[in-house]
C-alpha cells in the first residue's frame, strides 16, 4: 500500500497524462460515434428494412475482437491515436444506434399520426415529438457506449495510443501490481464518474444543451490548436518505437539521446510499450515508426521467409536477416549492438547451492528434481528447450508452460524451481536468481535494429 | 363548402365506402353517425388527406382536396382525436400552438393566443400554460385538445369520436363547450360519432352511414320524424332512450367489476337486467366474459341521472 502511494506520487505527472489521453481518446470516439449513429438512426427510422439491417451490421462489428480490429487497422491508418479512435468509434456506434432506433420506433403511433394530421413538417415532427420522446433511451445508449469505450480504450496502449492501458500492460509485463491497480482502478473510476455525470446531465434538457455547447466549443478549440500546429514549420521528426518491457525502453531512450545529440533540431518521439511484434512491424512498413529494436532470431523466424536453418553463428544470423529484410521489405537492418541477449535458464540461489548447479551441463544430474516454468515459445522451439534437451541431455521432471510475464512470479513464489528468460531480464537480480552458464555455447540471439 | 361526389373507398377486396354524395355548408355543425365499422371515420379522414378515396372526388371550396398542398391543407384544418393526443413532452402552451409554431408565428403571439384559448375553456393560463399534459385530468386534456384544433382559426374543424372516451358527465360538459365555441366562432365542424344521442344533440344536420352506404341526411327533427328506412328508424328509436342499453350502463360507475363469477347470471340486454334485478336486491351478472355487481339502488340512481336531465 505504501508502495502504491509512493508510485502514485512519483509518477503523478505521467499518470495524469495517461488519464488525460485515456479520457480524450474515449470522448473523441464517443462524440464521433454519436454524430454517426444518431443521424443514421433518425434517417432510417421509417425504413424498417434498412433500419434492421443497420442493427445487424453494428452487431457484427461488435463481435470482432478488439485486438483483431486494432491489428486490421494498422496497415490502413497506421498506429497511435487514429486507429484507436476508429476502433472505439466502431464499437460505440452499436449501442447508440440501437437505442436511438428503438427510442424513435417506440413513439406512440397515435401521436405520430396526430403530428401528421396537424400538418407538421418531417423536421418539426422529429424536433418536437419523436426526438424528445426518444431522448431518455438515446442517452442511456450513450452511457452504455461510454462505459464500454473507456473499458476498451485500455487496449489502445497496444498500438501506441497511450492511456491507462499502458499501466495495465506494464503491470502485467513487470509483474507490478501497483501499476495494474493504478491502470485498472483509474479506468474503472473514470467509467463510473463519466457515467454518473452523463446521468446527471440527462436529467433535464437545459443541462444537455449546455453540455453540447461546451463540447462544441472544446472541439472547435482543439481543432484550432491542431490546425495551428500543422501550419508551423516542422523540424526533422523521428519516431522510435519499442516492445513492452524495460529493455526496449532503455534502448529507445538511448537512441533518442544519441539522435538528439547528433542533430539538436531533430524531434524524436518515443512510442513505447507496443503489444506485439506484428503491430510494430506493420507500423514500420507503413512508415509510422522509423526505428525499433528487433532480435535477429525473431526477424528470421517470424518476419521474413527463408528456407535455411537459423545459423548458430551470430554474425551469419545477422547477415542473413539483413539481406532478407532488404530484399523482401526494402528495410534496412542496422548493425547489431555491442551486447547480446539470448535465452537462458535460471534457478533460485537456494537451488543452485543445494545441488551445486551453476552451468547447464550440471542440470543432467538433477533432471528428476526440476520443475520448470517455460514460456510457450521456448518450450517447443528448436533453439529453445527442444534443442537444449539434446545438447545437454536434459529431461526435466515436470515442465509447466505459462505466460512469459508469469514465469518470474512463479519462481519467486517457489511454484517452480527453474525458468527460461532473457539474459538481460532485470528480474534475475530482483528475485536473486542464478543464471546457468551455457558452457557448450548453444544459443545466441542478438539484438538488432532497423 | 364541402362536396363529396360519388366517393368510394376499397381496401383490397373490402368495400369500405360506396357512392357517397354529400354537401356540407360553411359554418355548419355536421355530424356523421353510424355504428362502428360503418366507414364514417374514413369519410372524415379524407378531408385532410389522411386517407385518399379510391373513387370519386371531394371538393373543398370548389377545389379538389387532392389538389391542395397537403401541409397547407392540414395546417388550416383543426383536428380532434378520440384520445387527446397531446404531446407529453410539451407544455400546454406549446401543445396548443404547435401549428402556429410550424407557421412561423413569433413566440409572443403564440403565448398570447395560448392564453386566450386556455381562458376560453376555463383553464387559468397563469396556472396551466406551463404545465405538462400528465398533470391534467382526462376532461381537462380533452378541452385542451379542442382549443388546440382552433389555434390557427381554421374554417374547418374535424372531430373523430372526440368525446367517446369520456364519462357521461364530462361528455355532456364537452358537448356544451363545443356547441358554445361553435356559436361564437362559427367554423364548419364535421363530427364523427357512433352515439345517436350525441348526434341529435350536436348536429345542425346529420348524415347516417351504415355498412359503407349513406342512409339519410337531414336535421335531427327530419330524421326523428321521417326516418328514411328501417335502419335509421331503429337506430334513432325514440321509444328506447340511449341509456336503455346495457353497454351504456356498463360505462358508468354504478355497476362494479368483480372477479368472483359464483352465482352470476349471463345477461344479453338491458331488459334482461331489469327482469333479473326484480328478483334480488343485489345482482351478480356476466356480460361479454366480465362479471359485474349492481344493486337496485344503483340502477335507480343511474336512471335518475340519465333519464332525469333530458
Amino acid at each position: 500500500m505504501a508502495k502504491l502511494i509512493e508510485t502514485l506520487s512519483v509518477q503523478r505527472t505521467e499518470i495524469l497524462q495517461a488519464l488525460g489521453q485515456h479520457l480524450a481518446i474515449s470522448l473523441i470516439s464517443l462524440v464521433i460515434a454519436i454524430l454517426i449513429a444518431v443521424p443514421l438512426a433518425i434517417s432510417l427510422r421509417d425504413r424498417p428494412f434498412l433500419g434492421e439491417a443497420g442493427l445487424q451490421v453494428a452487431g457484427i462489428i461488435q463481435t470482432i475482437p478488439s485486438l483483431a480490429l486494432l491489428g486490421l487497422l494498422i496497415p490502413l491508418v497506421g498506429i497511435g491515436t487514429v486507429p484507436a479512435v476508429i476502433a472505439l468509434t466502431l464499437y460505440a456506434i452499436m449501442p447508440i444506434y440501437q437505442n436511438t432506433y428503438a427510442g424513435l420506433k417506440n413513439v406512440d403511433p397515435n401521436l405520430k399520426e396526430a403530428a401528421q394530421a396537424f400538418g407538421l413538417s418531417r423536421f418539426k415532427q422529429l424536433q418536437r415529438l419523436e426526438f424528445p420522446l426518444a431522448l431518455p433511451l438515446i442517452l442511456s445508449g450513450i452511457r452504455i457506449a461510454l462505459v464500454m469505450v473507456i473499458g476498451t480504450a485500455t487496449l489502445a496502449a497496444f498500438i501506441g495510443a497511450g492511456g491507462l492501458g499502458s499501466y495495465i500492460m506494464l503491470g502485467i509485463q513487470q509483474n507490478n501490481n501497483d501499476y495494474l491497480l493504478i491502470g485498472g482502478i483509474l479506468s474503472a473510476a473514470l467509467a463510473f464518474i463519466c457515467s454518473g455525470l452523463l446521468k446527471f446531465i440527462g436529467k433535464n434538457s437545459r443541462r444537455i444543451y449546455v453540455t453540447l455547447a461546451f463540447l462544441a466549443l472544446l472541439g472547435a478549440g482543439v481543432g484550432g490548436v491542431k490546425v495551428y500546429e500543422t501550419l508551423q514549420p516542422k523540424p526533422v521528426k523521428v519516431v522510435i518505437a519499442g516492445k513492452l518491457g524495460s529493455e526496449p525502453e532503455i534502448l529507445m531512450n538511448m537512441y533518442k539521446e544519441l539522435i538528439e545529440q547528433a542533430d539538436p533540431k531533430a524531434e524524436v518521439t518515443l512510442k513505447p510499450n507496443f503489444g506485439g511484434t506484428t503491430f510494430l512491424f506493420k507500423a514500420l512498413q507503413k512508415g509510422q515508426v522509423d526505428i525499433y529494436p528487433e532480435f535477429t532470431g525473431t526477424v528470421l523466424e517470424a518476419l521474413v521467409d527463408h528456407d535455411k536453418k537459423t545459423p548458430s553463428d551470430p554474425k551469419e544470423t545477422y547477415t542473413l536477416a539483413q539481406k532478407q529484410l532488404s530484399k523482401q521489405y526494402d528495410l534496412r537492418y542496422l548493425k547489431p549492438m555491442a551486447y547480446q541477449n539470448g535465452y537462458d535458464l535460471a534457478v533460485t540461489k537456494e537451488f543452485s547451492q543445494k545441488y551445486n548447479v551453476t552451468k547447464l551441463s550440471d542440470l543432467a544430474r538433477v533432471n528428476a528434481k526440476i520443475h520448470a516454468g517455460f514460456d510457450p515459445d521456448f518450450s517447443n522451439q528448436e533453439d529453445g528447450y527442444l534443442g537444449l534437451k539434446q545438447a545437454y541431455d536434459l529431461d526435466f521432471g515436470k515442465v509447466s508452460v505459462m505466460e512469459p510475464a508469469l514465469r518470474y512470479q512463479a519462481i519467486a513464489q517457489k511454484k517452480v524451481n527453474l525458468v527460461d528468460g532473457y539474459t538481460t531480464d532485470p528480474q534475475v537480480r530482483q528475485y536473486d536468481l542464478v543464471v546457468l552458464k551455457d558452457d557448450k555455447n548453444f544459443s545466441h540471439r542478438i539484438k538488432g535494429h532497423h | 363548402m364541402i362536396h363529396y361526389q360519388d366517393v368510394g373507398m376499397k381496401y383490397g377486396e373490402n368495400t369500405i365506402l360506396e357512392h357517397i354524395d354529400l354537401e356540407i355548408d360553411a359554418g355548419e355543425f355536421f355530424v356523421l353517425v353510424g355504428p362502428s365499422g360503418s366507414g364514417k371515420t374514413t369519410l372524415l379522414r379524407m378531408l385532410n388527406q389522411l386517407t385518399l378515396p379510391t373513387q370519386g372526388d371531394i371538393y373543398l371550396n370548389n377545389k379538389k382536396i387532392k389538389e391542395y398542398d397537403k401541409q397547407k391543407l392540414r395546417l388550416n384544418t383543426g383536428y380532434v382525436l378520440q384520445d387527446s393526443s397531446l404531446f407529453p413532452n410539451l407544455t400546454l402552451e406549446d401543445n396548443i400552438t404547435i401549428q402556429l409554431e410550424q407557421l412561423g408565428v413569433t413566440k409572443e403571439k403564440r403565448r398570447a393566443r395560448a392564453a386566450e384559448l386556455l381562458k376560453a375553456v376555463e383553464l387559468d393560463p397563469e396556472v396551466f400554460a406551463k404545465r405538462k399534459p400528465a398533470e391534467l385530468s382526462g376532461g381537462q386534456k380533452q378541452r385542451v385538445a379542442i382549443v388546440r384544433a382552433l389555434a390557427t382559426k381554421p374554417d374547418l374543424v374535424l372531430m373523430d369520436e372526440s368525446f367517446s372516451a369520456l364519462d357521461p358527465v364530462l361528455r355532456r360538459q364537452s358537448q356544451d363547450l363545443i356547441l358554445d365555441l361553435h356559436q361564437k366562432l362559427k367554423p364548419t365542424i364535421v363530427f364523427v360519432t357512433h352515439d345517436m344521442q350525441e348526434a341529435l344533440r350536436l348536429g345542425d344536420r346529420i348524415a347516417v352511414i351504415h355498412a359503407g352506404h349513406l342512409q339519410q341526411v337531414g336535421t335531427p327533427m327530419q330524421i326523428m320524424q321521417y326516418p328514411a328506412n328501417e335502419f335509421v328508424k331503429d337506430f334513432f328509436d325514440p321509444e328506447c332512450p340511449h341509456f336503455w342499453n346495457l353497454e351504456y350502463l356498463l360505462q358508468t360507475a354504478y355497476p362494479t367489476k368483480i372477479a368472483d363469477t359464483k352465482n352470476a347470471v349471463e345477461l344479453e340486454s338491458f331488459d334482461d337486467l331489469l327482469t333479473q334485478l326484480q328478483k334480488t336486491p343485489e345482482l351478480r351478472f356476466t356480460y361479454q366474459a366480465q362479471t359485474y355487481q349492481l344493486t337496485y339502488q344503483g340502477l335507480l340512481a343511474y336512471l335518475a341521472e340519465q333519464g332525469g336531465r333530458r
